[in-house]
C-alpha cells in the first residue's frame, strides 16, 4: 500500500442517481466543492490561455535585474538568470493542470478496466489482479520516481510515468470495490435473469452507477499528483530548466533563501493554492457520496 | 488469528521478492551500463570484457539474479562506485537517523491529530469543527520543500534559534542533535498530521454512533471517559493502519526534507547517488526503502487484526 493510498478512505458503491444537472447543483450547492472551483476554474483558465497572459516572455533574461525583488515592472521578482517571476508562474501553471489531466486520463484508462474485470468476473481473475495491485501499492510514490528516473532519465514524462505507476493501482481497487457494491444490487440481478449479455450489462448499469466512487478518488489523486509533481521537479528529476514548473521554480530559488526570499514564497504559495483548492473539491465530493450512501 | 497472521506474512514476503526482481531489471536495464560509468573513455574491448567476468555480467540474467540474492542474504550489498565505501557501511551509518527523523515526525503528527480529531468529533459541526477540518485540508496542501524552506527562512534565518542545515551525532551532543532535527521533524509532520486528523476524527464520529457509546453516556459515564476509552480504543485501529500507510509519505517527505536541510541520511544519499549515478547505492537505498515499508505495513496489518477482531476477519476472507 502506497504514501498515497486513498483508495481505503473512499466508500465503495452508491453514485448519486439523477442527472448531470442534479450533480451540477450539488457540486455548487456544497461550500467546499464551491470554495474548490472557485480557486480551480481561473487556475485552468490561466493554463488554456497562458501565452497571451504573460506579461514578459517566461524565458527573457532582463540583466541587471538578477534576483531582484517584486517592483511595479516585475510584480512577483525576477529569478537568478533575471527572468521575470510572474511570467514564469503563469507558464507554469500548464505543468500543473497538464500533469494531473494527463495522468487522471492515463490511470482511468487503466485502471478502470481492470478493476472492471476483477469486480465483475471474480474469483481466480479478481485473486490474480489484486495480487498485481498489492505489489504496485507497496512501492512509496518517491521511490518510484526515483527509480524511474534511474532508468528514463529526469523530465515530463518521467513525473508522468511515475503517477501513473502510482495511481493506477488505486483506481484499479475502488473501480473493482465499486463494481462489486452495484453488481449486488437488484437491477443487476434482474437485467442478468431477463438474459441481458454480460457486456451490456457491465457497460449500461455497473459502470454508470459505479463511477462516483471513482470520481472522487481521482479529485485527490489529482491533489497529490499536483504535490508529486513539484516534489520530483524540486528534486531536479522531473521538469527541467529553461521549462518551468512550481516546484522547479522552488528548488531554485531555495538557494538564495535569505537573498530572494520570493523567489520560494510565491511559487510555494501557488502550490498551496492550487492544491488546497482540489483538496476541498475532492473533500466535497466525498461528503456527497457519504450523504448518497446513507440515504440508499 | 494464527492462519491470518500467516497468510498475511506470507503475502508481505511475496511482495518484497517481486519488488527485488523489478529492481534487478531495473538497474539491468539502465541507460549506461555500470562498467561505462565505471570506465569512462578508458573502457578497452578487452578491460571491457575482464570486468564483465569479474562481475559475472556475462551470465544469464537468471543466475546474475540468484548471485545477487545470495550476496544480499549474506548482507554484501556492494560497494559504492564513487565513495568506494561498502554500501552496508553506507546504510548502517544513514539509515539509523533517516528511521529517527521519520519517528520523529510522526510522532509530531500524532501529538497534532489525536487530540485535534477527538476534539473535533466530540464537537462535530461546532467551530472547532469547521476550523480544525479546514486546518488539516490546508496542512495536507503544504509540499514539504516549501515548510522546510519557510522553517528555515523565519527560525533559522530571521531567529536564528535553529541551525538551517547539517546533522551532529546524538552521542556527540544531544542538545545540538535536537537543534540540528527539530525543523526537519516538524516538515515531515506537517502533511501526515493534516490526513491523520481526518482519519481520526472520521472513526470517532462513526464510534460515538455506536450502541456502546450511547449506552455508557445513557448511564452516565463523563465525557472524557467515553471519548478517551469507550469509543478512543476503537476508533484506534483504523488509525493504525493509516499510520501504516503513513509511512509511504513519511518516507518521500523524510527524502526530500534531507534534501532541503542538507540532513546527511540515507534519503539525501539515494538522491546524490542517482544524480552521481553511483548504481550500487541506489539499487540497495530503494530496495531497503521498499523493504521497510512492506515490513511496517505487514506489521501494522497483524497489530490492527490483534486490536480490531473484524480486521481479522476482513483478511481471512481476502479483501
Amino acid at each position: 500500500m502506497t504514501p498515497t493510498d486513498i483508495a481505503p478512505l473512499v466508500p465503495a458503491g452508491a453514485s448519486p442517481t439523477g442527472s448531470p444537472q442534479r450533480l451540477w447543483r450539488q457540486l455548487h450547492r456544497n461550500p467546499k466543492t464551491l470554495v474548490g472551483m472557485i480557486i480551480l476554474v481561473p487556475i485552468v483558465l490561466v493554463a488554456i490561455f497562458a501565452p497571451w497572459l504573460t506579461p514578459y516572455p517566461y524565458d527573457a533574461i532582463y540583466v541587471g535585474d538578477v534576483l531582484g525583488a517584486p517592483t511595479s515592472e516585475h510584480w512577483l521578482g525576477t529569478d537568478l538568470n533575471g527572468r521575470d517571476l510572474l511570467s514564469r508562474l503563469i507558464i507554469g501553471t500548464r505543468v500543473v493542470v497538464g500533469v494531473p489531466l494527463a495522468v487522471g486520463l492515463l490511470t482511468l484508462v487503466i485502471g478502470v478496466p481492470i478493476g472492471l474485470l476483477a469486480g465483475y468476473l471474480r474469483g481466480v481473475v479478481d485473486g490474480v489482479l489484486m495480487r498485481v495491485v498489492d505489489v504496485f501499492l507497496s512501492f512509496p510514490w518517491l521511490l518510484v520516481a526515483l527509480g524511474l528516473a534511474a532508468v528514463l532519465g529526469a523530465g515530463l514524462s518521467t513525473v508522468i510515468v511515475t503517477l501513473v505507476v502510482v495511481y493506477w493501482p488505486q483506481v484499479a481497487r475502488v473501480t473493482r470495490n465499486s463494481v462489486m457494491a452495484v453488481s449486488e444490487s437488484e437491477y443487476v440481478t434482474a437485467a442478468a435473469a431477463i438474459g441481458e449479455p454480460r457486456s451490456s450489462i457491465v457497460l449500461r448499469y455497473v459502470l454508470r452507477n459505479a463511477y462516483f466512487p471513482i470520481l472522487v478518488l481521482l479529485s485527490s489523486m489529482l491533489a497529490f499528483s499536483i504535490l508529486n509533481e513539484a516534489g520530483i521537479s524540486f528534486l531536479g528529476f522531473g521538469i527541467q530548466s529553461p521549462q518551468t514548473s512550481w516546484g522547479l521554480e522552488l528548488a531554485a530559488g531555495s538557494t538564495y533563501l535569505t537573498a530572494a526570499p520570493h523567489l520560494v514564497i510565491f511559487p510555494g504559495l501557488a502550490i498551496v493554492l492550487v492544491v488546497l483548492g482540489m483538496n476541498m473539491f475532492a473533500d466535497g465530493l466525498g461528503d456527497l457520496l457519504n450523504r448518497q450512501g446513507r440515504e440508499r | 488469528m494464527t492462519i491470518a497472521v500467516l497468510r498475511r506474512l506470507g503475502i508481505g514476503a511475496l511482495t518484497l521478492w517481486v519488488v527485488s526482481i523489478l529492481v534487478f531489471l531495473i538497474i539491468h536495464h539502465l541507460p549506461g551500463d555500470p562498467i561505462s560509468v565505471l570506465l569512462r573513455q578508458y573502457a578497452t574491448p578487452e578491460t571491457r570484457a575482464a570486468l564483465e567476468a569479474y562481475w559475472g555480467l556475462d551470465q544469464p540474467l537468471l543466475d546474475q539474479y540468484v548471485a545477487w540474492m545470495g550476496r544480499l542474504l549474506q548482507g554484501d550489498f556492494g560497494t559504492s562506485i564513487t565513495s568506494n565505501l561498502q554500501v552496508s557501511d553506507i546504510l548502517a551509518e544513514r539509515l539509523p537517523r533517516t528511521m529517527v527523523l521519520m519517528l520523529g515526525g510522526l510522532l509530531i503528527a500524532l501529538l497534532i491529530a489525536v487530540p485535534g480529531g477527538m476534539l473535533a468529533a466530540s464537537r462535530r459541526g461546532s467551530l472547532a469543527d469547521h476550523g480544525l477540518t479546514t486546518g488539516s485540508l490546508v496542512l495536507q496542501a503544504q509540499p514539504e520543500f516549501w515548510i522546510g524552506s519557510l522553517l528555515v527562512l523565519v527560525f533559522g534565518v530571521r531567529l536564528a534559534w535553529f541551525p538551517t542545515s547539517g546533522y551532529v551525532d546524538f552521542a556527540d551532543d544531544p542538545l545540538d542533535w535536537l537543534a540540528h532535527s527539530v525543523m526537519p521533524m516538524v516538515t515531515i509532520a506537517v502533511v501526515s498530521a493534516g490526513l491523520l486528523l481526518r482519519t481520526v476524527r472520521a472513526s470517532m464520529v462513526t464510534e460515538l454512533q455506536q450502541d456502546h457509546v450511547m449506552l455508557a453516556r445513557s448511564n452516565g459515564v463523563a465525557g472524557w471517559r467515553i471519548i478517551g476509552l469507550h469509543a478512543g480504543r476503537n476508533a484506534l485501529a483504523p488509525t493504525i493502519t493509516v499510520v501504516g500507510l503513513q509511512v509511504g509519505i513519511l518516507m518521500s517527505g523524510a527524502v526530500i526534507t534531507e534534501r532541503v536541510f542538507g540532513y546527511p541520511g540515507m534519503g539525501l544519499t539515494l538522491v546524490n547517488s542517482l544524480i552521481a549515478r553511483d548504481y550500487p547505492v541506489v539499487q540497495t537505498g530503494i530496495l531497503v526503502f521498499a523493504g521497510l515499508f512492506i515490513l511496517t505495513n505487514t506489521v501494522v496489518d497483524i497489530v490492527s487484526m490483534w486490536i480490531d477482531p473484524r480486521a481479522r476477519a476482513k483478511l481471512q476472507g481476502g479483501r
